[in-house]
């Protein structure tokens, strides 16, 4: 790469990385087509180490002449790095990618969101049907002085439908999302479970304030997964900011939770065989039967911490995911071990609770400390039966009190998404032997 | 930029078309702890084009200009063959021709400070932060942002305007024994850089706050009356109404156009808001919007009835409205979408004594740390303090508050004459290619009291 090359010359270290997207998103709301989108743009990030101190510079492509300027000049200031940029090792390629995906036009994706649209509108007359139906692919590439050259392709293709419950407008309602590297297609029985969930948002009906069991859906496990990023995260370890800092080898979680942290599971739809900074991935437990067994580090919290980068840099905050956003540890695939009984048997078991399918407020609550309090979505559970959609009710916890106490966790899992309040990961249904509710 | 613009545009056969492309300075400097995170400037560029053909729309983001005719082509053809789709079409509302050009002008402009004296400000703060008793760690940052925008549509419209931004945000953490804590620091949200130096003062509070903090116990769940701190209300309007007032998020929903309808007494008759671009020398304040509507004052409530609502174009057609002026993109390449400006409730006659003294049990909750807004709305707020027989009492941590839309602005009983207009804010809104955050908004509001709020708790 001509920037890298320019780079090493007036920097003791280099890193360019380079982002290339394409995507199309096609959008029904209301039961009509209402927006073809397309994107079609390219990002760069240089990062130089000059006297030991770190500059960076973005761009939309290497061939921009003032980014290794504005880089150096960003590095004439601070105090010196710890760390040094990736260095070349040996890294095993993994399929991100499938053509076929990476194919598929906007007929092809406005094809599939109308089938989706008539067959629930088939089915129950008087819904209202909003979705999208998305495919981007591209291609990511690092490279830095010290050795690494890595580069791979990816795609990914998602498929996302709300049925809003009739009284409530389109603000809260059913919702199921498909997404894959490979393309996706709703099957009659996954439409049935929309609709089935549909039903269930009929009326609102409020638990009492107390203590319930929760079942919590795949999509809603990031309650677990973000609250836990803020503990594992090599940064806050090393300041000694996080919980967890003097925990490894101890049961801070239930035993029936096995967490790997693994951005090479074939499932996963942000499958990816390095991170930001260009450091391979791996399989690791994280969470091993509830026991601490290791933290999320990228390049400078290892440093700090002593150890190799566990591949676990990301470009993204909680919200983004821009190319200016500087590498800090976060999950790339946070992948829980399912249980042995289906959700519906879970679902079954609960006398009286709540099933969450997602969360408003998570991120004005003090994470850090596994300290939550969100607006909980989803339904009032009575006699094993959803009775209503919930309204006005508050969960509230710690996350290292609730989650010792996991009742059951399912069998079946469901990939999640990487993007604002989302990890990318593999998770089942997981239900908690109770939490605080309160209903205003 | 204005030709290229011009050019991309001629001979597209739609029926409407509009192409922005933004040219960006930034500079951006991150402190974590003692170290420097990040620290960088740059230059990104980008565009974004929408075209509509017999009510489909179809739009696009690239980032050369020089692509910028050819993915004009494209992206009107795609609309053409959406437009066979189409069963429910897009109409816009109309809009006077632009064609004129705003620079922006300001009193200490960012881009004249040397990268070296911003490095060393934030590290003022920063060693000042770090020195502090039971402080572990900080993270600060400095970001100022220019952004040169060129517009044009089919209609005629031609503009070329700017915007200017810079800001401290610092997060500053705590332990004391099992205790974390954060407490936040925010100053700036203007074109003016001035108003990031001398800040000591802003500092020392929230470092005060967070003192206090790391004692506190967890707040107790339930209903209870509240005052909201100005700071406070201005995140409870944004989150509880403001969101609802952009009207693409009430445009497909029956049940809320109904209740939203003009006229309808939606709050308590003591409260009124609007929301205001026009302000000078806000973080919400801009001469243009990125449809290339001129910005104006638009009353959201007026008495506790509806008085309006922020529109697109698209917006404006569907509920037979006026545009506002609001449609807006946060960053090169996005697609505008509606959001608030610098949203304002205007003061009222009581005093922040009287609401106090007006609660027997409850709390007087201060800052916003975030929220989420539906018919049901949620925000955090930085600490709160407990309210017993008229008095203040000692301060609770982990505050998060629920409600109603529709129940919880009935359920202001009092609002106070003592106004702030804030400097730093932030807000995220999703689009089709991810959430737009932007820090150009911004809030005001007094003291609120409201007679029941639901607050989460573990312990209750």
């Amino acid at each position: 790469m001509k920037l890298l090359t320019q780079a090493r010359e007036s920097a003791d270290q280099a890193e360019v990385f380079v982002r290339h997207r394409k995507s199309t998103l096609v959008r029904f709301a209301k039961n009509s087509l209402r927006l073809v989108a397309d994107r079609d743009t390219s990002e760069c990030a240089l990062r130089v180490v000059q006297q030991g101190q770190l500059g960076a510079s973005f761009g939309e492509s290497p061939d921009q002449p003032e980014l290794l300027r504005d880089a150096l000049s960003a590095a004439s200031f601070g105090q010196a790095i710890p760390f040094r940029f990736a260095e070349r090792t040996n890294r095993e390629n993994v399929i991100c990618y499938d053509r076929h995906t990476a194919a598929l036009t906007a007929e092809a994706l406005i094809e599939l969101g109308d089938g989706v649209r008539r067959r629930v509108l088939a089915a129950e007359p008087d819904a209202v049907v909003n979705l999208h139906t998305l495919v981007e692919s591209g291609m990511r590439h690092i490279a830095s002085s010290e050795g690494v050259d890595a580069e791979e392709a990816f795609s990914r293709m998602e498929l996302l439908v709300e049925l809003p419950f009739p009284s409530r407008g389109t603000d809260i309602g059913a919702a199921g999302r498909l997404t894959s590297i490979h393309p996706v297609s709703a099957s009659d029985e996954w439409i049935e479970s929309l609709l089935e969930q549909r039903h269930w948002g009929n009326n609102p009906s409020r638990p009492s304030t107390g203590r319930w069991p929760v079942l919590l859906t795949p999509y809603a496990s990031n309650l677990l997964t973000l609250a836990l990023a803020a503990g594992l995260s090599g940064a806050h370890v090393a300041q000694g900011a996080s919980p967890l800092a003097d925990k490894v080898g101890q049961q801070i979680l239930s035993q029936h939770l096995t967490i790997h942290e693994n951005p090479r599971h074939p499932n996963l739809a942000f499958r990816r065989s390095f991170d930001d900074e260009g450091t391979p991935v791996s399989s690791r437990p994280v969470i091993e039967r509830g026991v601490l067994r290791g933290f999320l580090t990228d390049l400078r919290t290892s440093a700090m911490l002593d150890c190799p980068s566990s591949g676990s840099a990301v470009r993204r905050t909680l919200f983004s995911e821009k190319i200016e956003d500087a590498p800090s540890p976060g999950w790339l695939g946070a992948v829980i071990e399912p249980g042995d009984r289906s959700w519906r048997d879970l679902l079954a078991g609960i006398e009286e609770g709540l099933l969450v399918t997602h969360m408003l407020g998570l991120h004005s609550c003090n994470l850090l400390q596994g300290q939550y309090t969100v607006q909980a979505n989803g339904f009032h559970v009575r006699n094993g039966v959803p009775v209503g959609y919930l309204e006005r009710t508050m969960l509230s916890g710690n996350l290292y009190e609730d989650f010792l106490s996991i009742r059951a966790i399912s069998s079946e899992r469901e990939p999640t998404t990487q993007g604002p309040l989302s990890v990318a990961g593999l998770a089942p249904y997981l239900l908690l032997e109770s939490a605080q509710i309160t209903v205003g | 930029m204005k030709e290229k613009l011009l050019a991309a545009l001629k001979n597209l056969d739609v029926d409407y078309a509009d192409i922005r492309f933004d040219e960006e300075r930034k500079t951006q400097i991150a402190l974590n702890g003692p170290q420097v995170s990040n620290l960088a400037t740059f230059s990104p560029r980008g565009g974004h084009v929408r075209a509509y053909v017999n009510g489909a729309k179809a739009i696009a983001s690239f980032s050369r200009i020089e692509d910028a005719a050819n993915i004009a082509r494209q992206t009107a053809a795609a609309a053409r063959a959406a437009a066979n789709h189409i069963t429910d079409p897009i109409r816009l509302a109309s809009a006077p021709i632009v064609k004129k050009d705003f620079g922006v002008t300001t009193p200490k402009d960012p881009r004249a400070v040397t990268l070296s004296e911003k490095h060393d400000l934030l590290e003022h703060y920063n060693q000042i932060a770090l020195a502090a008793p039971d402080v572990i760690t900080t993270q600060l940052y400095y970001s100022d942002s220019y952004a040169h925008r060129g517009y044009a549509n089919t209609d005629g419209s031609c503009i070329l305007y700017e915007h200017l931004i810079s800001h401290i945000l610092g997060v500053l953490i705590g332990r004391r024994g099992d205790a974390v804590r954060r407490a936040v620091f925010a100053v700036g949200g203007s074109s003016d850089y001035s108003r990031l130096a001398e800040r000591e003062d802003v500092l020392e509070r929230s470092l005060a706050e967070l003192d206090e903090l790391l004692s506190a116990a967890p707040i107790t769940g339930g209903s209870y009356p509240i005052v909201l701190d100005p700071y406070g209300s201005g995140v409870f309007i944004h989150e509880a109404f403001g969101h609802r007032s952009e009207a693409d998020l009430t445009m497909d929903n029956p049940m809320l156009r109904e209740k939203l309808s003009l006229g309808s007494q939606i709050a308590t008759p003591i409260l009124t808001v609007y929301d205001d671009p026009t302000l000078p020398g806000y973080g919400g304040s801009y001469p243009v919007d990125d449809e290339g509507v001129l910005a104006r004052r638009t009353p959201l409530i007026l008495k506790g009835r509806v008085a309006g609502r922020l529109h697109s174009r698209e917006t404006a057609a569907a509920f037979e409205e006026q545009v506002t002026g609001n449609c807006r993109a946060s960053d090169a390449g996005f697609e505008p979408v509606i959001r608030m400006s610098n949203t304002i409730i205007e003061n009222g006659t009581s005093s922040l004594d009287d609401m106090i003294a007006s609660i027997d049990d409850g709390y007087y909750v201060a800052g916003g740390a975030g929220g989420q807004g539906g018919i049901d709305f949620t925000f955090g707020a930085h600490w709160a303090r407990r309210i017993e027989n008229g008095k203040l009492k000692e301060m609770v941590s982990d505050v998060n508050l629920s409600g109603n839309l529709f129940t919880t602005l009935k359920a202001i009983s009092m609002v106070g004459n003592d106004q702030l207009l804030f400097e730093y804010c932030d807000c995220g809104k999703s689009s089709f290619d991810g959430v737009q955050m932007t820090s150009r908004i911004s809030a005001g509001a007094p003291h609120l009291k409201i007679d029941h709020v639901t607050i989460g708790g573990a312990a209750t």
